[in-house]
Order: structure tokens, then C-alpha cells, then sequence
């Protein structure tokens, strides 16, 4: 159950990282479904058992948005190919939407696109990476590698 | 400009579109939620501590966004996060349950093969799921559709109605399934748990996780005695451990239509590492054929894929059949396995057909 003082809390860590979480959310998911994850993140932290002893708030948040999107990814797959399909026939993008980066970046598994957004966007360390993706930073290193050989081609 | 300025120059595009972040979810949900808990009836048992574990276990295993069942009081909040059309979620008010959307990994026993395994096809699904809530996945669509019998023709699912994945993590390369215990019991024959597990593993491998290693779990422990065989499964297993229980050729990828053409992919061992592709009409009639050449065959696993103008195909009639001709018999077809293509892509097994209706 959530106190008082715990709802007052997590509002405050809401109002810190809220911003963070969705461009982050964005980078994984695209600018539709951030919002969707983020505030399943978010719920799915602040009712976890174990939120009470958790001491970086941030780096558990970075942790459950990429968990979350990716479910999400699985899950939305029909929704995504139908929206596609819509796009394609009679959708009129609203001008900041860049399809092409969309559609780049969607060559990239969720993980993938968490590897390279903390690299190059946060510009984290592979090992900063690895604790903020609850991975080794080996496996950073490869999704790494993998990454820019799916891009290889669209951005040579 | 180096590639890693462009990966940074379509990073700063990417962030661009950044939405406004959404409000504060707990904000929302303590004022306008109220909160039943309904445990499913599989946690059931007799007992005044079985009472107590029954409204604490759902909310602890099934990790539910918001600690059981949420009854929104100003939109429904009995249609699954995956539906497709999200305008239409608030005229849609079944009394019971949630209409899941997703792929399911199904499977169907190929033709003229020596081998007696099966093929797995992954296919687009809309299902009411009686009692589900918003937590509900795949395992419960598939036993829904197994208790309706509405599994399509030629679709099979070996995976026993009353085993359902509880809730999943990943860890590094390594993805945690936690299961009920009805899993343990296996699909009931040696070769139906193999079935089982490929049909999971695929299943919750899918889309950018194909790599991972599935650890299955049951009461949170590794399974040392999985089915007929007691099979140790303590170890993580992937897409290759159990492959050779598969048939030759067999599908990876809902077979959908894009931009004027129907994608087809998946996994095949074929001699020379050619198979062949026929659309059929709704008679049965040949009217395309086509050759693909895979990754890898003759012994080896590869992976192929192919697409066929969608001018071809009548949705709801037509149908993909994917084989290869024996290396012995010349014009002998093998291995054959036949995809009926539905309406619109996606199977449509509700009894509210307007749940899938474009805006």
C-alpha cells in the first residue's frame, strides 16, 4: 500500500525524471507509444514490493521503462502493423513526425535501441550503459555492434 | 561527417519528437480508480490461509499495473492495452473479460514428410479472453481459443488450456518465464512437450528477441522435471535447443500484407537450401509459383524469406503453401505446410467483429 509521504515522494521523483524517462521511452519505442511505457513504468515501480529499498530511484526507473517497452514491443506488434498499413494509405503525419527516423530506428531490437541511445545520446560508457541496462557490458559492446551493422547500410 | 555523428544526428531527430510526458499515473489512479481484486480462479484452493495468498499472490506474480484489476470509472478499462483501434475502446463494453490482439505461435503437421514433427506458423489473432484482465498474454488467448475450439484450420496448440505464463524479465541474455505450475505437467507425450516448448519458446522469443535464452520457471525456481520425460530444463534454453524437433520448413513471421506485397520468413533445412512457394485460390487452384533460396539447407538450418505481390492473394480465400520438391522424386512435393490468408491478415475470432474496424 502507498502512503501518504510515499505518494509525495514519488511525485517529486515523478516531476525529476518524468522528462528523461519519455525522451528515453521515444528513443525505444517512438514518440506514439512513449507515453504509454513510461506511465507503465512508472505505475509498475512505485507499486513494485521492492520500490521502499530502492536507493537510485533514476536508475531503476531507466530499468523498468526498458522492461516495459520491452513487453511492450511484443505486444502492440498487430496494433503497429495496422497503424503501418493505415499510414501508408490515407494517415496525414502531423510535420515534426519523421518517418524516416522511425523507420531506421525500427530496424533495431528494443534492446539495441537502448544500447545505442545511452551511447550516443547520454554518451555513457558501455559499463555506465551495462548498469543503467542491467546487462554486462559485453553484451552492450555486441548490441552495439549489431546496431550499427543494421544501420550500416542507411547511414553509410 | 563520421557514422557516429549521423547515429547522433538521427538520435537528435529521434528526441525531437519527444512528447510532452504523461501526467503523473499515480496522480490519476488515486483519485479516480477503484481498485477489486479478483484473483484467478487457478489460485483457488480451500483453506482460510488459501484466502489470505489469494489476494496477495496475483498482485505480487503478475507484477499488475496498478495491484489487481482496476475499474476505471470514466472509460473501460475491459479492453486489452493491445487493441487495435483505441478510439473505439469506450463503445465497447463487453460485461466480461478483455479483447486481446496479438500474434499466437500455432503449429500444423506438415504433409508428404518423414519426419513426423511440426511446423510452427505464428499467426494475428483477436480474441475475447472470458476473464482476463489487463495483464492478459498469449497463454491465456490460446486457451481461450482451445476451450472455444475456435483455433483456425489447419492450426493446431499444444499447449494444455490451463497453463499460462505468469509474468516475464530479462536479464542480460537471458529471459526468465515464470510459469504456473500447470506447466510442469507437460502437453501429455513426449513428443507434444516438445511441441510446447517450441511453441512458447518462439512465442515469447519473437520480434528483436530472438537471441535471448528462455529460463522457465515455476514458483520462481529453476525446472528440473519438465513433462512425460521428466526433462531438466534448469537451463536456459533458446530457438536451436529444440529445432531438430521441427519440422524442415516452418514459419517466423505472421504472414502479412505491406505496401502492396505479403511477407513471408521463417526456418527451413531443405535440400540445397531451396524451397518453393504457391499461392493458392480459394479452390485450390495453383495460380503462382515461386522458388526461394534460403540461408542454408541440407542438414543445416538457415532462414529464408520471400514476399508475393499481394494482387495474388484474396484475403479470406486464397492461401500460401510453402514446401520443397524431393531431391529423389523430382516433381514430388515434401514437406508441405499450407497458410490460409484471413481477411484483413488477422484472425478475427471475437463475436464483435467492429473491434477491428479502421476509425
Amino acid at each position: 500500500m502507498i502512503t501518504v509521504t510515499g505518494v509525495m515522494d514519488n511525485e517529486q521523483i515523478y516531476r525529476d525524471h518524468s522528462q528523461e524517462l519519455t525522451r528515453y521511452a521515444t528513443g525505444l519505442v517512438g514518440p506514439f507509444d512513449a507515453p504509454d511505457v513510461v506511465t507503465d513504468a512508472c505505475l509498475k515501480a512505485f507499486e513494485s514490493r521492492h520500490w521502499a529499498e530502492v536507493t537510485n530511484h533514476r536508475a531503476y526507473l531507466y530499468r523498468t521503462v526498458l522492461s516495459v517497452a520491452n513487453d511492450h514491443h511484443r505486444r502492440t506488434l498487430s496494433r503497429r502493423l495496422r497503424e503501418m498499413k493505415t499510414a501508408a494509405r490515407d494517415y496525414v503525419a502531423p510535420s515534426e513526425v519523421d518517418f524516416d527516423v522511425l523507420a531506421a530506428i525500427d530496424r533495431l531490437s528494443i534492446q539495441q535501441r537502448a544500447a545505442v541511445f545511452l551511447t550516443y545520446w547520454e554518451d555513457l560508457t558501455p559499463d555506465r550503459v551495462a548498469d543503467r541496462m542491467g546487462i554486462s557490458s559485453g553484451t552492450v559492446k555486441r548490441h552495439l555492434a549489431r546496431a550499427r551493422k543494421r544501420l550500416g547500410e542507411l547511414l553509410s | 561527417m563520421s557514422y557516429e555523428d549521423k547515429i547522433r544526428d538521427l538520435l537528435e531527430r529521434l528526441v525531437a519528437m519527444t512528447p510532452e510526458p504523461p501526467p503523473n499515473p499515480e496522480e490519476i489512479t488515486m483519485t479516480r480508480r477503484a481498485i477489486v481484486r479478483r484473483p484467478r480462479p487457478m489460485l483457488i484452493f480451500a483453506g482460510a490461509a488459501a484466502l489470505v495468498a489469494l489476494l496477495a499472490v496475483p498482485i505480487i506474480l503478475l507484477g499488475g499495473r496498478t495491484g489487481g484489476e482496476v475499474v476505471d470509472t470514466t472509460t473501460s478499462t475491459l479492453v486489452s492495452p493491445t487493441t487495435i483501434v483505441p478510439s473505439e475502446t469506450t463503445t465497447t463494453t463487453p460485461t466480461v473479460g478483455i479483447t486481446w490482439s496479438g500474434y499466437v505461435y500455432v503449429y500444423q503437421m506438415p504433409q508428404n514428410s518423414f519426419k513426423n514433427d511440426p511446423a510452427l506458423v505464428p499467426i494475428l489473432v483477436v480474441v475475447d479472453v472470458e476473464d482476463g484482465d489487463e495483464d492478459a498474454n498469449f497463454s491465456d488467448a490460446l486457451a481461450q481459443m482451445t476451450r472455444d475450439g475456435s483455433l483456425p484450420e489447419p492450426f493446431q496448440n499444444s499447449i494444455p488450456e490451463a497453463v499460462r505464463v505468469i509474468n516475464t524479465s530479462i536479464d542480460g541474455s537471458v529471459l526468465t518465464v515464470e510459469m504456473n505450475e500447470a506447466f510442469l505437467d507437460g502437453a501429455g507425450g513426449l513428443l507434444a512437450d516438445f511441441t510446447m516448448l517450441n511453441q512458447l519458446i518462439y512465442q515469447l522469443t519473437h520480434q528483436g528477441l530472438e537471441d535471448l535464452k528462455v529460463l522457465f520457471t515455476v514458483n520462481s525456481e529453476p525446472i528440473t522435471e519438465f513433462g512425460t520425460d521428466g526433462l531438466d530444463l534448469s537451463q536456459p534454453v533458446g530457438r536451436d535447443t529444440f529445432i531438430e524437433d521441427l519440422a524442415l520448413i516452418f514459419v517466423t513471421s505472421p504472414i502479412v500484407e505491406s505496401q502492396g506485397a505479403y511477407h513471408v520468413a521463417g526456418v527451413s533445412n531443405t535440400f540445397e537450401a531451396v524451397l518453393a512457394l504457391r499461392v493458392l485460390d480459394g479452390s485450390g487452384e495453383v495460380v503462382h509459383e515461386q522458388f526461394i533460396q534460403a540461408t542454408d539447407g541440407s542438414g543445416t538450418w538457415g532462414t529464408y524469406e520471400a514476399t508475393v505481390d499481394a494482387n495474388l492473394i484474396v484475403p479470406g480465400e486464397s492461401s500460401i503453401m510453402l514446401f520443397s520438391y524431393s531431391p529423389e522424386g523430382g516433381d514430388r512435393l515434401i514437406d508441405v505446410i499450407e497458410v490460409p490468408i484471413p481477411v484483413d491478415d488477422v484472425w478475427n475470432l471475437t463475436g464483435r467483429p467492429e473491434a477491428v474496424t479502421s476509425p
